[in-house]
Order: structure tokens, then C-alpha cells, then sequence
């Protein structure tokens, strides 16, 4: 109790309030834009803190990366476009939400659960940290092959019928996360030659392509009228009543859980959390036929958990230096710019990063509904605009999106592609999002395994019979192997019932 | 059926060539660790496998009569020109081209002209009114705004570009 007090009354200084403000601000604008993703926030914002003490510095960078993983969900809901990957599978319910005309409600539960995640995990990461720390490092090679094997299990909830097509959508992910240098011997894989692919296949412009483009091709060959009645006339984001929380009591928990515990592994963060948590949703429910089809739980689970994880994410950066995410790199630079030490002792030396920090992700978790329903009833108006206008503009947003991580119009190319295979995929009943997955997790699966592997001396038995990462891949192997099953068991009893 | 066939037919293709492909290229592993190579290749292993699966169960799903070409030459491939996706699409790959030549602002203009007419807008006023409102405001947003510098193209499209960064 003694650390929060202490926290709040570094936050509430009027200057260090003032910046947390419009942090939140900053990052809830930038997150709503296709492509500025949070990290991307973070280094825009980066510019507003040379003056700002070390203390003032991080508080207001951990505002506009709170606020942008919440602004992202915006778009995602109301154009199909994810503002930052964790935002994608908001994109699922949301958007058949506003497909429906109840696009107040999804951004609602979005700002509402957000802020239930964020603030819980803040309050928790506050009074766990320091015994977190000790249980982090006992997290090696294996058990993150583990825990990133546990993130793909995900993939088989993403089905919505056919896990076949799912699991060859994933593997395909999975697949073009390998193309590029080899992450441990260096050498060129899939790339023919082509400099272009040494780099890798980008995840944001495979993304953006996957899913704004896919479904501008889709209104372009079969339109489907938004109906705007409810949504823009009375842009009211209706912000959820505690009479629906109780009904989602149990999705908000899970969420805040699996969210926060996620965010706490070096590498996993807010994405991995939000496809496991909607994923979990999915299969624990007694109706998972109506996820995916707008309904409320599913954005309630995924926004509840990419916002806890922003609090687990920062708990390596505090308690070890290591930086948890991209974001927090940047966090980090910053900060090692401002002459602060990175590292174990950071902590017990200056207890008051810790304090302000999570501090500041309450404030800002707070702050943040109130902003973000001024910048989602911008957004909602733009709906009003008839399609024929707004189809381009989504198309010049996620080209700009793409183009603006690496300045690289071979990216805007790449969306294109990934647009048109999305549109096939999708005509065919392949499953985008798998494929959107199996590339963000790809890279993190493939280099622990061949580390714990090499760390092993080439003993692959050594390696999973670890207890961290033996249950895991037993938790994981269910989760993967169940629906399969199920299927199977569903056909041959249709079979006898026929 | 046909056309999903195929489609799967060829992705079966592309990974086993993909396959041969990477165990030709990738130098020999150290004792000990894995290979580059292996990871890709359990990955195409497993892609090839359960592709094969999904081909057998489209056939198997598909009734009798429907087990034909006709889907594949039954196609007005004369109407492929007037298909508003192949347009789409053919628009989109014009646009991806054209920004690293002619820069964003133009580019976009026109892009934006092209799409929204397919998309059904028939009133050329409003068609270029929008068109120019749009990508003035993305461009003074991302450029001005957010200091995202957007493709300048070459040429007089680039010292356009450059006199319009430094109003």
C-alpha cells in the first residue's frame, strides 16, 4: 500500500499529471491510426521527453503506450483495421459488431475492459514485481519454446469449423516467418536471390494486407451496407454497465490473467496474449459458433488482455533491464539516454521507477476511457462517409501504415500481395488470422527451440522433459489436438445419427 | 471443387520444391544443434501433409456430379476484364508500382479517383473533390503531423514533394 501512495504522489505533481495527460492523448491519436503501432507511439512521443526528468520521462512514454495499445482497438472495430497487431483479434467480433450497426457497444466493452485489464495488472505488477523477478529467470530457452508453442495451440480456436484449413493457414505463417537470415547460422533462406527478402516478411504489412485489404476487395466485388442508424447519428460510445460486466465477469478475469502473464515473459507480450486469450474464450464457451460473428465476449477478450500485458511487459525492463518488447527497447533507450542504469539493481537502488511507473498505467488506464470516446466518436463519424470514399481512404491508411515502419514502398507491395492471398484465403474458408499468427509467433518458436537445443548438446529429450516446459507442451498438445478430436467425433456421430 | 483443387494442388507444388529447395542452400550443422534448414523442413513436412489431407477431404465432400472441370472451363475468361475484383486488384498493383515513381500525393490522387469510381461513386465533382481533400489531409497528417516522411518519387514529382516539406 505504501509503494501505491507513493506512486500517486509522484503522478500527481501537476507537471508529471499534465504530461500523463496528454500522453494519453498522444497515444490514444496515435494507436487509432493504421500503422502507427504502439512502439511506433512511443518513438513519436520519444521527441516530447528530452526535457522531462528520467522519472517524468517513463511515466509519460508508459501513457502513450498504454493508450495506444487501447486506441488501436478503435479501428479495429470500426474499419477491420487492427491500429496495432494485439488489436487483430478484436477485429473478429468487433467489426461483425459494427457490421450490425452496434459499433458503440464493441467500443464500449473495448474502452471499458481495457481499462479493467490494465489497471489490474498494474495494481498486480506493482506488489508482484519484485517475487516476479526471481520466477522470470528461471525462464530459460526450453520453457519459452514452451510458452511461444502454447501462444500457436491458439490457432486451432481459430478455425470456426475447419481446423484443417486452420492449421495449414498457421503452418503457412509459420512458414514465411523462416524466410530471411537464418536467426542463430546467418545464411539466406526462401529469399532466390532477392535482397528484397533478407529482412524477412514483415508482420505489420502482412497484417494490414491480411485484413483492411482483404475486406476492401471483398466490398468491392460484394457490398455490404454498414448500418450507420445506430452507429453515427447517436455517437454515443455506450460504455458498458455493470450489469453486462457481471455477465462477461468470468471472460474479464481469464483475460486479466492470461494478459498479465503473458506480458511478463521477455518476447511474448500483448499480441501472444490477446489470440490466447480470445482463443481460450473461444474454447471454454458453451456457444463458441456465435465468436466470430460479433459477439461481445470476444472483444471483451482480447482488448482486457492486450492491456493487462502492457503491465507484464514492463516487469523485465524494471526488475531485470531486459527489455520485454519493442516498446519497451525504446522505453529503455530513453531512459539510458537520461544517464539511468538499466538492470537488477535499478530497483533497489530507485524503488521510485517501479512506484511511478505502475502509477502511471492506473492514471493512464482511467484517463484513457474518457479520451478514447472523444477519439472514437471522430473515428465513428468517418462511417457516415459513403463507401465509395471510404474504401480508398482505408486503402491510402493501411498503404501509409505499411509504409511507415520501415519507409519501404516494397511494403506497401507486400500488403498488396498479403491483401489479394487474404481475399483467396478467404473465398476458399482459409483461416487469415492463423496465418497472421503463426508469422508474429514464427520467429520466437523457431530460434528458442534450436537455443535450448544447442544448450541441450543436440539432446531434444533433455529439452522437453524440463517440468516448466513439460507441462506447458502437454497444456499446448491438448489444446492443439482437441478440436481435431472433437471434429472427429462430431463427424462419426453424424455418421451413425444419418 | 476443380479450382480449390487446383489451388491446393499447386501449394502441395510450391512446398515440395520449397522443400528440396532449403536443404540445398543451407551449410551442414555443427554437432549438436539444429540445422537451419530442419525447422523449415518439418514445417513444409507438415504443410505438405495436411495440405494432401485437404485435398482428399474436398474430394470426398464434393457429390458425384459435382466431380468435374466444370468450374475451371466453365469461366468467362473474355468477362475477366470487366470483373470489378480483377480491376481492384489491378488498381492496387498499378498504386503498390506507381509510388515509388510519381510519390505518394499524386499517386494517391489518382488511385483514390480509380477505386472510388469502382467502388460506384458516378459524380466526377465529388469524385475529385474527395479524392484531393483525402490525400491532402493523410499527407499534411503523416508528413507535417507525425514528421513521416511518405515516397517523394523522382524527378519533378520529387522536387514537388521536397517544395511541398519544406512550406
Amino acid at each position: 500500500m505504501g509503494l501505491l501512495i507513493s506512486g500517486f504522489q509522484l503522478i500527481f505533481q501537476p507537471l508529471t499529471f499534465m504530461y500523463i495527460v496528454g500522453g494519453t492523448v498522444l497515444g490514444t491519436i496515435f494507436g487509432a491510426l493504421p500503422g502507427v503501432s504502439a512502439s511506433m507511439s512511443v518513438v513519436l512521443a520519444m521527441a516530447f521527453t528530452y526535457s522531462m526528468s528520467p522519472l517524468v520521462a517513463i511515466a509519460f512514454l508508459v501513457a502513450v503506450y498504454c493508450s495506444a495499445i487501447t486506441g488501436g482497438g478503435i479501428t479495429a472495430i470500426l474499419f477491420k483495421i487492427p491500429g496495432t497487431p494485439s488489436n487483430a483479434p478484436t477485429t473478429f467480433d468487433g467489426y461483425p459488431m459494427t457490421l450490425r450497426g452496434d459499433s458503440s457497444k464493441a467500443l464500449g466493452i473495448s474502452l471499458t475492459t481495457s481499462a479493467i485489464g490494465g489497471t489490474f495488472a498494474a495494481i498486480s505488477m506493482l506488489l508482484l514485481t519484485p517475487q516476479l523477478t526471481n520466477a522470470a529467470l528461471k525462464f530459460g530457452s526450453s520453457e519459452l519454446f514452451a510458452i511461444s508453442f502454447l501462444g500457436l495451440s491458439v490457432l486451432t480456436a481459430l478455425g470456426g469449423g475447419d481446423v484443417i484449413k486452420t492449421i495449414i493457414s498457421g503452418l503457412i505463417g509459420l512458414w514465411l516467418a523462416t524466410i530471411g537470415m537464418d536467426p542463430l547460422m546467418g545464411f539466406a533462406r526462401f529469399t532466390w536471390g532477392n535482397s528484397g527478402l533478407l529482412s524477412g516478411i514483415e508482420m505489420i504489412p502482412v497484417m494490414i494486407g491480411m485484413f483492411a485489404i482483404t475486406e476492401v476487395l471483398d466490398q468491392t466485388v460484394s457490398h455490404t451496407k454498414i448500418e450507420t442508424d445506430k452507429t453515427v447519428n447517436k455517437v454515443k460510445t455506450k460504455l458498458t454497465s455493470l450489469k453486462e460486466l457481471w455477465v462477461m465477469k468470468w471472460t474479464i478475469i481469464r483475460s486479466a490473467l492470461i494478459g498479465t502473464g503473458v506480458g511478463i515473459l521477455p518476447g511474448a507480450g500483448a499480441t501472444i496474449a490477446s489470440f490466447l486469450s480470445y482463443a481460450i474464450e473461444v474454447k471454454s464457451s458453451k456457444t463458441p459458433g456465435k465468436y466470430g460473428k460479433g459477439e461481445p465476449k470476444g472483444v471483451a477478450a482480447s482488448e482486457t488482455a492486450n492491456n493487462a500485458a502492457t503491465a507484464g511487459s514492463m516487469v523485465p525492463l524494471l526488475a531485470l533491464g531486459i527489455p520485454g518488447g519493442p516498446a519497451a527497447a525504446i522505453m529503455m533507450s530513453a531512459l539510458v539516454l537520461k544517464g539511468v542504469q538499466m538492470g537488477p539493481l535499478l530497483l533497489k537502488r530507485q524503488p521510485e521507477f517501479l512506484t511511478s511507473v505502475f502509477a502511471s498505467m492506473i492514471v493512464t488506464n482511467i484517463i484513457m476511457v474518457i479520451v478514447a470516446i472523444g477519439v472514437a466518436k471522430i473515428f465513428s463519424k468517418i462511417l457516415a462517409t459513403p463507401y465509395s470514399i471510404l474504401g480508398t481512404v482505408i486503402v491510402l491508411l493501411a498503404a501509409i501504415g505499411s509504409f511507415a515502419v520501415f519507409s519501404s514502398t516494397s511494403d506497401i507491395m507486400l500488403m498488396v500481395i498479403a491483401g489479394v492471398l487474404g481475399y483467396v484465403f478467404h473465398k476458399l474458408r482459409f483461416n487469415p488470422a492463423a496465418l497472421v499468427l503463426g508469422l508474429v509467433l514464427g520467429e520466437m518458436v523457431e530460434s528458442n527451440l534450436r537455443r535450448a537445443i544447442m544448450l541441450a548438446n543436440g539432446n531434444i529429450v533433455a529439452v522437453f522433459t524440463k517440468p516448466i516446459t513439460a507441462i506447458v507442451m502437454i497444456a499446448s498438445i491438448a489444446m492443439l489436438v482437441w478440436p481435431l478430436i472433437k471434429s472427429f467425433i462430431d463427424k462419426k456421430k453424424g455418421t451413425v445419427s444419418a | 471443387m476443380a479450382i480449390e483443387l487446383l489451388f491446393n494442388g499447386c501449394m502441395i507444388a510450391f512446398f515440395t520444391y520449397c522443400y528440396f529447395y532449403i536443404s540445398s542452400t543451407a551449410p551442414k550443422a555443427q554437432p549438436g544443434t539444429m540445422n537451419g534448414a530442419q525447422w523449415p523442413q518439418i514445417l513444409l513436412a507438415l504443410l505438405i501433409f495436411f495440405i494432401a489431407v485437404n485435398m482428399y477431404d474436398i474430394y470426398k465432400r464434393t457429390p458425384k456430379e459435382g466431380r468435374n472441370l466444370s468450374t475451371i472451363t466453365g469461366v468467362n475468361y473474355k468477362g475477366f476484364y470487366k470483373n470489378k475484383l480483377i480491376i481492384g486488384i489491378v488498381i492496387l498493383f498499378i498504386f503498390a508500382l506507381a509510388l515509388d515513381y510519381i510519390g505518394f500525393i499524386l499517386s494517391s490522387f489518382l488511385f483514390s479517383v480509380a477505386y472510388s469510381r469502382l467502388l460506384g461513386e458516378k459524380r466526377i465533382s465529388r469524385l475529385l473533390l474527395y479524392s484531393f481533400l483525402s490525400v491532402v489531409f493523410l499527407y499534411f497528417l503523416f508528413s507535417k503531423g507525425l514528421s513521416i516522411m511518405l515516397p517523394r518519387g523522382v524527378g519533378i514529382f520529387r522536387d514537388f514533394a521536397l517544395l511541398l516539406e519544406a512550406l
